[in-house]
């Protein structure tokens, strides 16, 4: 059986800063980089979700986008048009990265669409379009965590 | 268990030409078509790297040493010149290769080069991907 993969994307905007506030501002400065600035920055990020499962025989459809798109609008919202660092409780105790923006939105997109019947393999988060990260549910795994 | 990759895109504007030197230019042409004249592209190379988040910083990796690498390795030694003069063969697939090569040899052991994806025209581009490490 092959495997069918869909993949649906959605746009937030939000605010973030790279800083680690147990660290002093020229550590910071030093770890982050060109990512560092004092007052944070902002971008149009970008979030794909990759779901995998069977076609339905009736439908010709793994999943019903709607369903995917309440998902991911109701995983999005709680950062859209927000700070990230102060905003989300999650990102009290983890730095905003892309990195961890990403892990993020796979834990929570997670559950709430294996309970659907597909599988979330993986996300991309885009911060603008030259840079991404991407967290793939390794397969052997998927199961046991 | 996840696997987390993180993804820089450079541009890469350069030269090349597809031909054999042991054959003539009509030979060339038949073979390699219009690519056989002197001609150019807008690259854009997508680098991906994988490794394991730092718990403090919240990095894979970070992003200006990604940046510095690539320039000095690909951007600063190939970006505007002809291509065919460095490689013996600038195929998309070849020069992939040859950027996977290159790239993967200036990384330090936190990183692991994935993939590249090289991207010729918006029709044509070539991934080289580094076979997964068995678990």
């Amino acid at each position: 059986m092959p495997v069918v993969t869909i993949c649906r994307r959605i746009s937030f905007s939000s605010g973030h800063r790279y800083f680690n506030p147990s660290w002093s501002e020229a550590e910071n400065r030093r770890v982050y980089g060109s990512s560092y600035s004092e007052s944070g920055d902002g971008h149009n990020f970008v979030l794909e979700a990759m779901l995998e499962g069977d076609v339905d025989p009736h439908t010709g459809m793994i999943v019903n986008l709607k369903q995917v798109d309440s998902v991911l609008k109701e995983v999005t919202a709680p950062l859209d048009h927000h700070f990230l660092n102060s905003d989300v409780p999650h990102f009290e105790g983890s730095v905003p990265t892309a990195e961890n923006i990403a892990l993020y939105c796979l834990e929570e997109l997670r559950t709430r669409i294996d309970s659907k019947g597909v599988h979330l393999t993986g996300v991309r988060l885009y911060e603008g379009p030259d840079f991404w990260v991407e967290c793939r549910v390794e397969a052997d795994a998927e199961r046991e965590d | 268990m996840k696997r987390t990759t993180l993804t820089r895109r450079y541009q890469l504007p350069a030269l090349h030409i597809l031909s054999a030197p042991s054959l003539s230019a009509e030979e060339n042409f038949s073979v390699f078509g219009p690519c056989s004249r002197l001609h150019g592209h807008d690259y854009q190379l997508e680098v991906t790297v994988s490794g394991s988040i730092d718990a403090d910083s919240g990095l894979l990796m970070n992003r200006d040493e990604l940046d510095r690498l690539v320039r000095k390795s690909l951007l600063d030694p190939y970006r505007g010149r002809n291509l065919s003069d460095y490689f013996p063969h600038t195929t998309g697939e070849a020069l992939a290769l040859e950027f996977h090569r290159i790239l993967s040899s200036q990384l330090d052991s936190s990183v692991e080069l994935d993939s590249i994806t090289l991207r010729e025209t918006a029709k044509n581009s070539f991934i080289v991907q580094q076979e997964a490490r068995s678990q």
